[in-house]
């Protein structure tokens, strides 16, 4: 009974989900691909000034990255759910402009850097990821892309990066969700413009210190 | 404490876990998100800016959801704000001043070179540590590439292992091995200039200091000459990393928490793979 239980699945199942596994696979790949080779493109090419550079690479991940979702994944359902309408467009725009800075600033470091690519792993449904190994200075590091496809505009979208294991999503999640324990939407909003301020970072971090929601 | 010997690089390891020793072969883990929570996913499109939800049921099985999350288990966060805060003044003051100075002596190849070099010298750790985890392949790749790059490879300042032959270091170490036990992490603990670190990794290190022929214990080193060259490996390691640490206490509206957590992040993932 088990038996043939399993050779029908075998048989009806698993080829009608690998013919688009294996489709999806594949743009998943196209897409990861094509986005690192550019950015790493932008980065070799050191006859660009810094602004132009960082412009540059910002237009390649833009369209690839969903940073809108991933700005209320970090705060998560709890807390988006607590800001008004502006605070979410606020919100958002300094969440954007934070991890943009953060990810341009990672991937900067990386001056002699080759690339090589994983194959892509399937994740929950409807999701992939895809690991990118980086090479610099002797070293390696792992960038994952996880991306989901957007039904609604079509295509794949990064919604997570991890670094070493280490999620963006999670990562900065933990620091607002450890301020909204003690602090104000308004209060984060304020500090996120505060750090999201250039020139004279070292004073704002310094007067924030005091003011961290301690665990 | 003071007799830990620092294999991981030892403040960055405390900070700068972009690079803390990372130079693993990690495998893509297929399952990485088991250990969470998993949910049902309702057939809401992915992302979908309209419904109830805002598209947040087909993140929440990655992600949790907020009110979930688990607060980390800190119980030395008093002391460890503060050595976090000592460690951070002391890579500002003391240790980036000097390695950038060291810097401008030996130029950048060299010193990638030397940091080869001190890789190579780590082998043991990485070898024991795969061997702890029961990954015979591992260990010997991580043979092989001794024996390859300390004699081809000019005692490990060039890698022939990974470029003639294919192989790739394999980033194991004791703590992880410990992890693979089912040796929890403990709390977090931050050890004075070596950096964040946690209960299970800091016996870890401990153990480790052992698998150096340094040691004074072997007789054939003293403890001058052991922290020298542990030094000397750190400033190296710091010297090709400038400015990640300065980035990522940048990024974090808390760096103590931000450090701690992507820390416990990334032990997660490398005891997984």
């Amino acid at each position: 009974m088990l038996t043939s239980l399993v050779a029908v699945w075998m048989l009806s199942a698993a080829p009608a989900s690998a013919a688009p596994a294996l489709a999806d696979a594949k743009e998943v790949r196209s897409v990861v691909e094509s986005t690192v080779n550019s950015v790493l493109e932008v980065l070799k090419d050191k006859g660009l000034s810094k602004d132009v550079r960082k412009k540059k690479v910002l237009d390649v991940i833009d369209p690839v990255f969903d940073l809108a979702l991933m700005g209320k994944l970090t705060l998560g359902r709890g807390h988006w759910g607590k800001l008004d309408e502006g605070q979410k467009k606020e919100f958002a725009s300094l969440f954007i402009a934070t991890i943009k800075d953060s990810y341009y600033e990672k991937i900067d470091l990386f001056t002699d850097e080759t690339v090589d690519f994983d194959d892509p792993v399937p994740g929950e449904p409807g999701k992939w990821q895809m690991l990118t190994r980086i090479n610099s200075k002797g070293q390696r590091y792992g960038l994952l892309y996880k991306l989901y496809k957007d039904k609604g505009k079509g295509g794949w979208k990064v919604y997570d990066v991890e670094i070493e294991g280490i999620s963006l999503i999670r990562s900065y999640g933990a620091q607002y969700d450890q301020f909204l324990q003690k602090g104000t939407v308004p209060g984060l909003l304020a500090k996120m413009k505060q750090k999201d301020t250039p020139g004279d970072l070292k004073a704002a971090t310094k007067k924030s210190a005091g003011k961290a929601g301690k665990p | 404490m003071r007799m830990i010997h620092p294999r991981v690089p030892a403040l960055v390891a405390a900070a700068l876990l972009l690079a803390a020793g990372s130079a693993g072969a990690a495998e893509p883990s297929k399952k990485s998100k088991s250990s969470q929570p998993v949910m049902s996913l309702p057939a809401v499109p992915i992302g979908a800016e309209e419904g109830s939800d805002e598209g947040f049921a087909d993140f929440e099985g990655e992600f949790g959801k907020p009110e979930a999350a688990k607060k980390v288990f800190d119980p030395l966060r008093g002391y460890n704000r503060v050595m976090y805060h000592f460690n951070d003044k002391f890579y500002l003051w003391v240790a980036k001043p000097l390695s950038i100075g060291y810097g401008i002596l030996i130029p950048e190849p060299g010193r990638v070179m030397l940091a080869r070099g001190f890789t190579n010298f780590a082998f043991p750790v990485r070898f024991v540590g795969a061997g702890m985890q029961g990954k015979f392949k591992s260990m010997g790749i991580e043979l092989g590439r001794f024996l390859v790059n300390s004699t081809l490879g000019l005692g490990g300042l060039f890698d022939p292992a990974e470029a003639w032959f294919g192989l790739r270091l394999q980033d194991e170490d004791v703590g992880q091995g410990l992890g693979r036990w089912g040796v929890g992490t403990g709390f977090p603990v931050v050890l004075p200039i070596l950096g964040q670190t946690n209960l299970r990794d800091g016996v870890g290190l401990i153990g480790q200091s052992f698998l150096t022929p340094l040691n004074p214990v072997y007789g054939l080193a003293d403890w001058s000459t052991n922290m020298s060259v542990t030094a000397g490996g750190q400033f190296n390691f710091i010297s090709l990393h400038i400015g990640e640490y300065e980035k990522i206490k940048k990024d974090a509206l808390d760096p103590y928490t931000f450090i701690r957590d992507a820390h416990l992040q990334n032990r997660a993932k490398r005891v997984k793979e």
